[in-house]
């Protein structure tokens, strides 16, 4: 069934973004992050902004996607943000209790505010328009290098697209086993943690067996098709590089020239100022 | 009526405009055996994890001995002990080292005193038939029928006025599905529980059945006793769903005039009824 073979959070369609190259588009993402970090002025962050738009329009992803990550680091967002705010030493604008709010502050609230939103939805178009097979192999390609030191990268790369396959599966699972004993009285919301702790445990049982027979099953069938490890084996698509990559590759540099000319401009004009 | 289904919708994600279950009414007499029959996909196991309120329907709503189960202090913990759900595989149920354990969870959960527990989880395995030897055993070197009938009993074990079985045969040998599904019948006759089995297979379950309820991608397509429901053939067909051979074949004989009895839903009944109906 459908809900079976979609995986991670991929959202399936077509556009530009989907049809390029993972290996493209995992090193696009890590550029995009590197900026983020390395330049942190204003005009970097709205040029930033601008990639990440451009990039949101031709994914053809609804945005309400790309916000569906934010949730989950809505808590952390909101600490940082707020320590930040409240907690950084220079000019105080105004106090009330033991707060003391400077514009320092509050320029680095807002900084991180705007580095943590974009890196998470920066990131999540990644993992949205690629699928998680498809960026196993973008990850192998890459990471190939590593042969040289010994690490075992096919066989990691294995590893971890069985682990993203049966993600969806499990998850599934650990929802069907919590009706199956809730049904029976379970109760998971226990205010005692120690109480809660143990409530977990008619889940756990049966996740674990069920994901140890899959596990045994996966293993059986695999070796029925005489797999004996990553070696010289071949692939059903390789990879290949298109028009639309390079384009990607040129576009990344720009971006990347454009935000370090800009910093530079900046640095050199506050270098006069000072001088 | 002590079950009834109000214009009862529900779609798993906000996002999606397609609704899993739409405007589904119906309602459910006390000690009556209802079978719940669609295709795989038709919604049924969505449905009846709203019987006991693990599902909250998007609009419509669940009246269970005349109260609104999806009200707010609607005391939703004790409807679950009422309205007792077996779901389809036991491995997501069995956790425990030993059945005998493992049937005690429902009740323990009840809060029930250790005594009164361990009493309702002896009945409860005595009555699905499961051997006093196997009391001790773990869960997991069961047959598949067995693992069944411990988790049957595991749902039994909170006393359930209705008792849900989703595909109660599905992956059994037709000596086990028989086994599983007269159990069900006997706690209808025996202890006046109303039974609410769910199959994607006429065959099974019709002749065990009072009243069937057809679903169809997330629509009520027909409701009522078998006859009835068998009586529409056609609209079956069109929803993928057969009537039973043997009734088929006793429907094609009356229409060529020989007056054989057509509420007739398996082989055996059948052979009778062509030699005791119909002299060559
Ligand atoms: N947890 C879930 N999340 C999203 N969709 C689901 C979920 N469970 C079932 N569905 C979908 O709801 C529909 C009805 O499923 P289900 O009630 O399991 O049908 P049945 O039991 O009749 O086979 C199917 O299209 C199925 O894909
Ligand atoms: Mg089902």
């Amino acid at each position: 069934m459908l809900r079976d073979i979609t995986l991670g959070q991929y959202y399936n369609t077509k556009s530009v973004i989907h049809d390029l190259d993972p290996r493209t588009k995992i090193l696009g993402t890590m550029v995009y992050m590197v900026s983020l970090f390395a330049f942190n002025s204003f005009w970097t962050y709205l040029i930033a902004f601008a990639a990440l738009c451009t990039v949101i329009v031709l994914s053809k992803v609804p945005v309400r996607f790309m916000l569906r990550g934010m949730k989950a680091i809505f808590l952390f967002l909101t600490i940082t943000v707020l320590y930040n705010l409240f907690l950084t030493q220079g000019d105080t604008i105004f106090s009330f209790w033991i707060f003391n709010v400077t514009i320092q502050g509050l320029k680095q609230a807002i900084l991180m505010f705007f580095r943590l939103t974009f890196l998470v939805v920066g990131t999540s178009i990644l993992t949205l328009t690629t699928t998680p097979s498809n960026l196993t192999d973008g990850l192998e390609s890459l990471m190939h290098p590593l042969k040289w030191i010994r690490i075992p990268v096919a066989e990691i790369a294995m590893m971890m697209s069985i682990a993203l396959r049966f993600i969806p599966v499990l998850t599934e699972e650990t929802d069907k086993i919590m009706r199956a004993q809730k049904a029976r009285g379970a109760d998971f919301d226990n205010k005692n943690l120690f109480k809660r702790i143990k409530s977990y445990v008619p889940i756990l049982v049966p996740l674990f067996i069920s994901a140890f027979r899959r596990a045994n099953d996966l293993a059986t069938a695999m070796e029925a098709r005489a797999y004996r490890g990553g070696d010289g084996r071949t692939k059903m698509k390789p990879l290949k590089y298109k028009a639309g990559d390079w384009i990607a590759y040129t576009s990344m540099l720009l971006y990347g020239i454009t935000a370090l000319a800009i910093t530079v401009l900046i640095n050199f004009q506050t270098f006069m100022l000072k001088a | 009526m002590l079950l009834i289904a109000d214009h009862l919708s529900y779609k798993y994600d906000k996002l999606n405009k397609k609704n899993v279950l739409d405007d589904v009414s119906f309602s459910i007499n006390k000690g009556e055996i209802v079978s719940i029959i669609g295709h795989t996909g038709s919604g049924k196991s969505t449905l009846i994890e709203h019987f006991n309120a693990l599902n909250t329907p998007t609009e419509g709503t669940i009246y269970y001995d005349g109260k609104d189960i999806f009200e707010k202090d609607y005391d939703r913990k004790a409807l679950r002990a009422k309205v007792g759900l077996v779901f389809q595989y036991p491995d997501h149920q069995l956790f425990e080292e030993t059945v005998y354990k493992d049937v005690c969870f429902g009740p323990t959960n009840l809060g029930l005193d250790k005594k009164e527990v361990e009493l309702r989880a002896y009945e409860a395995l005595k009555k699905v038939g499961v051997e006093d030897d196997l009391f001790f055993t773990s869960p997991f070197e069961l047959s598949g029928g067995q693992k069944k009938k411990v988790t049957i009993a595991g749902v039994l074990a909170m006393k359930p006025e209705v008792l849900v079985l989703d595909e109660p045969t599905a992956g059994l040998d037709p000596k086990w599905r028989e086994e599983i599904l007269n159990i069900a019948k006997r706690l209808r006759d025996e202890d006046g529980v109303t039974i609410i089995l769910v199959s994607h297979s006429m065959e099974d379950v019709a002749r065990y059945s009072d009243h069937i309820i057809v679903m169809d991608h997330g629509k009520k397509l027909l409701d009522g006793t078998v006859d009835e429901v068998f009586e529409q053939a056609e609209v079956l067909r069109e929803a993928s769903l057969d009537i039973p051979e043997s009734t088929a074949i006793m429907r094609l004989l009356r229409k060529e005039g020989y007056m054989v009895n057509t509420a007739i839903y398996d082989a055996d009944s059948a052979v009778r009824e062509i030699r005791q109906k119909i002299r060559f």
